[in-house]
């Protein structure tokens, strides 16, 4: 393939059509001609993806930005930072910002306004790192309902989520085993029971995959168990029944 | 009575109580609460844990927006106030709690995770627009180990590309920043003294990148054409 309307538009002109800069004259060789459209194609797909790809890549997390901050860092994450910083604007505003957010002190901040909308604790769905848990049991009712019952099996990306109720005079204890390839990332790994809006009861994944949960109360509840490393796994609702 | 003597019942209770003098300006003691977070991060109970993050969770929330930039994340104040208490379980379970003596620096840190998960939302946010902006891009799923290898590997060759250590700070400025040629001048004025002087300088940055077989075939374009 060659040029329609020669001569072929220079690199710079290809560089502006990229950026959205280009005068009418470049706009309309573009609109007209395969083979430039394809080169300013392949020069935003190259732009594209070096800045996909190199975004942020070598920037110290924010936590440890804040730690450095608070001094917390030994002498050489300390000096790697600092030299990290020292080239880098956007770590550099980043720590302005939290220069400026922890300046106003511990104490109140500011007013809650109205809760015009549902609260939610879940970010947008499409983040990555969030999965979603399908309940995997037939019974309508998807209750969980004592011990010798069948589990409640939960899916998420990979992962299966077994959850049994073990109950206990006025509060039953919530039992849930993990199991799949990748659970390694999920030990230690954070599990929360919500219900009615508040938080009911915390566990830790241990090194075997289960957790248990206390001070289970006799309804509805959502489930969220979050990874160190960032990702959630989320079950918005399941039932519990005597 | 000792601390330690207490049930995590009255614990809390007092935790809470203290809290809110706290709030009203109002003299208080701290050690009841040092010693709810003592027990829920240092020793690692659960059950503290949760009422650590009932009685802390307004708060919290306050300081979520109080933040100058979470109105730009378009996320609920209380995802991002989970995100922190989380973060801050994680960051101070076991023996890093040891590093705190007083709580105003425990609750200090706490205050630091709230900036962190916005901190950390909007640079994922970024990566996100900078994948949607080119619909060839294969979907972003994460950073991992073998996306920092990649991208160490990639940076590394566009460091031999570009010897000048002008050239390789630009090129770190746009591809690793995302800046604006304003913001380079602005934050460079030992380099560039103009937003026309970082244009000029790109422009040839990219001439050069965009001819190199390694980085046309790592994005997947064919060999260039004559130009």
């Amino acid at each position: 393939m060659t040029c329609q309307l020669p001569p072929p538009l220079s690199d710079d002109q290809i560089s502006a059509a990229v950026d959205g800069t280009a005068g009418d004259d470049v706009i309309r060789h573009v609109a007209d001609c395969p083979y430039c459209a394809a080169r300013v194609a392949a020069a935003r797909h190259l732009e594209s993806m070096l800045a996909r790809r190199l975004s942020r890549w070598d920037c110290p997390p924010p936590l440890a930005l804040g730690e450095f901050h608070l001094n917390l860092l030994n002498k050489q994450e300390a000096q790697a930072i600092r030299e990290h910083i020292s080239g880098c604007l956007r770590c550099q505003a980043e720590l302005s910002d939290l220069a400026i957010f922890l300046e106003n002190g511990l104490r109140n901040g500011a007013k809650i306004g109205q809760l015009a909308e549902k609260r939610s604790r879940f970010a947008r769905l499409h983040l990555p790192d969030l999965l979603m848990g399908t309940v995997q049991m037939q019974r309508p009712a998807l209750a969980l309902r004592g011990t010798g019952d069948e589990p409640v099996i939960v899916e998420a990306g990979g992962l299966t989520v077994f959850l049994k109720l073990e109950p206990r005079a006025g509060e039953p204890v919530l039992l849930g085993q993990l199991a799949g390839d990748g659970l390694e990332p999920w030990i230690g790994a954070l599990v929360q029971v919500w219900q009615d809006g508040a938080l009911r009861s915390t566990a830790e994944v241990d090194d075997l995959g289960s957790f248990r949960c206390e001070a289970i109360a006799l309804q509805p509840f959502e489930l969220q168990i979050l990874a160190q490393g960032g990702a959630t796994i989320l079950v918005p609702e399941i039932h519990l029944a005597e | 009575m000792s601390l330690s003597s207490l049930s995590l019942e009255d614990l809390s209770r007092r935790c809470a109580e203290d809290t809110t003098r706290f709030h009203r300006e109002q003299v208080r003691d701290t050690q009841h609460c040092f010693e709810l977070l003592r027990r829920a991060l240092a020793e690692g109970r659960n059950d503290a844990f949760t009422r650590v993050y009932q009685i802390y969770e307004p708060q919290v929330l306050r300081w979520v927006y109080q933040h100058a930039r979470f109105q730009e994340t378009g996320e609920s104040a209380e995802y991002f106030a989970n995100q922190a208490l989380t973060s801050f379980y994680f960051a101070l379970r076991g023996e890093k709690f040891a590093r705190f003596e007083t709580l105003p620096q425990v609750l200090t840190y706490l205050k630091m995770c709230v900036h962190s998960a916005i901190a950390q939302f909007l640079r994922k946010e970024r990566a996100l627009q900078l994948a949607d902006l080119d619909p060839q891009i294969a979907s972003v799923n994460g950073a991992g180990v073998a996306d920092d290898l990649q991208a160490a590997e990639l940076w590394d060759h566009i460091c031999d590309l570009l010897p000048d250590d002008g050239d390789r700070l630009l090129a770190r400025c746009v591809f690793v920043q995302a800046l604006k040629p304003a913001q380079i001048a602005r934050g460079h004025p030992d380099r560039w003294r103009t937003p026309r002087e970082v244009s000029v300088a790109l422009q040839r940055i990219r001439r050069h990148l965009r001819k190199d077989p390694v980085l046309r075939d790592y994005a997947g374009i064919p060999a260039a054409d004559p130009s």
